[in-house]
């Protein structure tokens, strides 16, 4: 399990360094000066010239280093947001809590997390909220009917993260994960639109 | 008549009476419905009803038709029809709390050609004749349509029964834990998502067929074009498909993590040497087409008829 999540963890830092430029082209063709300034400096000891080179690749390495750490560090200290809320137990992936020595449950956590944008959080807590206040309008079966298939919705969102944690990669459970949140947000939209109580007609 | 007579007479009355009251009550608090307006023959008719049933029927007419009845609960019907959209809308008042009279039973009649555009919450859904777009959604009320030749239907645990126009037809539908029903026609396409619900299809030929479940089960019996593809993914549903004919000309790739792979045709399906899992990949014929499933533990089956 351990080793999963390392690959993980390499994988997503394979894939930052990766949209690093690798190559940075001189504003200006500077061989035919390096070419008459290197034969009489071949055989001396290093020049300022290449001292400074490995001053640049030191400050690359250290770079490097740091930005490896910082990436590192943001991905494990982000903060595991639940998916469920209103009565219900809070929803997050088996060891999201960050423990000492164990950075990479974490990642692996936030990659499983309903989408972190803040309109998207703020649109789905307005929805939420109508759809709790609109659910006592409802038939006391209907609501029941209603709170039971949250519940499966919840609960199928609950074993699919589980399942991600043991298998990450799997495209068919990220789908279906995606899919559970798409569902829960379909119930609210549709008993919100559908109980929409009467304005003034003016308003409508 | 004797003084005993009369009063047994007396309690009888007193009796009728007291049963017919609620009744008579009822039938003065709650309205009658009956609103005709002109509207486009191709037009789109939006409806929204909670509770109660909403029935829709295609005609022949350039105009929408409602009738039926509002519960004393309910503060109005909204009917318009302008341009090409019209709406029938039951509008509940702003309410603290249920009241089991806030429901209305109608019944719809629009032109043949219309689209339809529902949202039901414990009504019953029925449309039929309607060849336009349907794009149906319920929660907990059941759904039962045909006539058309594209439907989008969303319920979260209401039933689903569909038949769709027999030509070329596009099928979306999600559910959560509602059971679907689908009568395809001669061709078409189907997408299908749900949670715990099942579903059990029959279609002539597909050229896409796309079906992902947590754990509802997957029954489909069609045939597949030359150039079609087939998907279905699942977590613990079963797979079962039964193949019109021949073995469609494809590209089978069948997986499971543990599950089990039983095919009627074609070569068995492998277990690896190490590891759980079965797998079955390999080429019928041209393999022109696509035949492609996933599940973690549901079981898989692929026959023909």
């Amino acid at each position: 399990m351990n080793e999963e999540r390392d690959r993980q963890v390499e994988r997503r830092l394979d894939d930052l360094l990766a949209g690093v430029r690798r190559e940075v082209p001189p504003s200006k063709d500077l061989w035919a000066s390096i070419e008459a300034q290197l034969e009489p400096r071949a055989s001396t000891r290093a020049t300022p010239r290449t001292r400074g080179a490995w001053g640049y690749a030191l400050a690359a390495g250290v770079g490097a280093v740091a930005l490896t750490a910082a990436v590192t560090w943001e991905l494990a200290t982000r903060p595991s947001v639940p998916v469920a809320v209103n009565g219900s137990p809070a929803m997050v992936v088996p060891g999201a809590t960050p423990e000492a020595g164990a950075p990479n449950r974490a990642l692996l956590a936030a990659a499983f997390e309903a989408p972190q944008d803040a309109r998207y959080r703020d649109t789905r807590a307005a929805l939420e909220k109508t759809f709790r206040e609109r659910l006592d309008l409802l038939a006391p079966d209907t609501r029941t009917r209603i709170e039971q298939n949250l519940a499966i919705i919840r609960q199928a969102n609950d074993d699919i993260r589980a399942a991600l944690a043991a298998d990450p990669n799997s495209p068919l459970l990220q789908q279906l994960l995606e899919s559970t949140w798409q569902q829960e947000i379909d119930l609210y939209t549709t008993v919100n639109r559908t109980t929409e109580p009467a304005l003034p007609r003016s308003e409508t | 008549m004797n003084t005993k007579n009369i009063r047994a007479v007396r309690w009888l009355a007193a009796a009728a009476v007291a049963t017919a009251l609620p009744a008579v009550a009822f039938a003065a608090q709650s309205r009658a419905v009956d609103q005709t307006l002109a509207a486009d023959p191709q037009g789109t008719v939006a409806i929204s009803n909670v509770a109660g049933s909403v029935e829709v029927q295609g005609w022949d007419r350039n105009e929408i038709a409602v009738t039926g009845t509002l519960g004393s609960a309910v503060e109005r019907l909204d009917f318009t029809s302008s341009g090409g959209r019209a709406e029938v809308r039951v509008v509940l008042p702003k309410m603290s709390g249920y009241r089991d009279d806030a429901s209305a039973t109608l019944v719809i009649k629009v032109p043949a050609k219309s689209a339809l555009n529902v949202n039901v919450v414990s009504a019953d859904l029925t449309a039929r004749g309607v060849a336009g777009r349907q794009d149906l959604q319920s929660v907990s009320g059941n759904v039962v349509a045909d006539g058309s030749r594209e439907f989008r239907v969303r319920s979260v645990s209401g039933d689903i029964r569909l038949t769709t126009k027999n030509e070329p037809a596009a099928t979306e539908i999600r559910t959560v834990s509602g059971d679907v029903t689908v009568q395809g026609g001669a061709s078409g396409e189907i997408d299908f998502t749900s949670v715990s619900g099942d579903a059990r299809l029959a279609f002539g030929a597909l050229s896409r067929a796309k079906f992902k479940t947590v754990s509802g089960d997957v029954t489909l019996d069609a045939g597949l074009t030359n150039d079609g593809r087939f998907e279905a993914e699942s977590v613990s549903g079963d797979v079962s498909v039964t193949f019109a004919g021949k073995a469609p000309p494809a590209q089978y790739d069948v997986e499971t993590l543990s599950g089990d792979i039983r095919n009627c045709f074609g070569p068995k399906a492998v277990e690896p040497r190490y590891g759980p899992g079965m797998n079955l990949s390999y080429r019928e014929g041209a393999g022109t087409a696509q035949v492609r499933v996933d599940t973690k533990s549901g079981d898989v089956r692929l026959c023909t008829r």
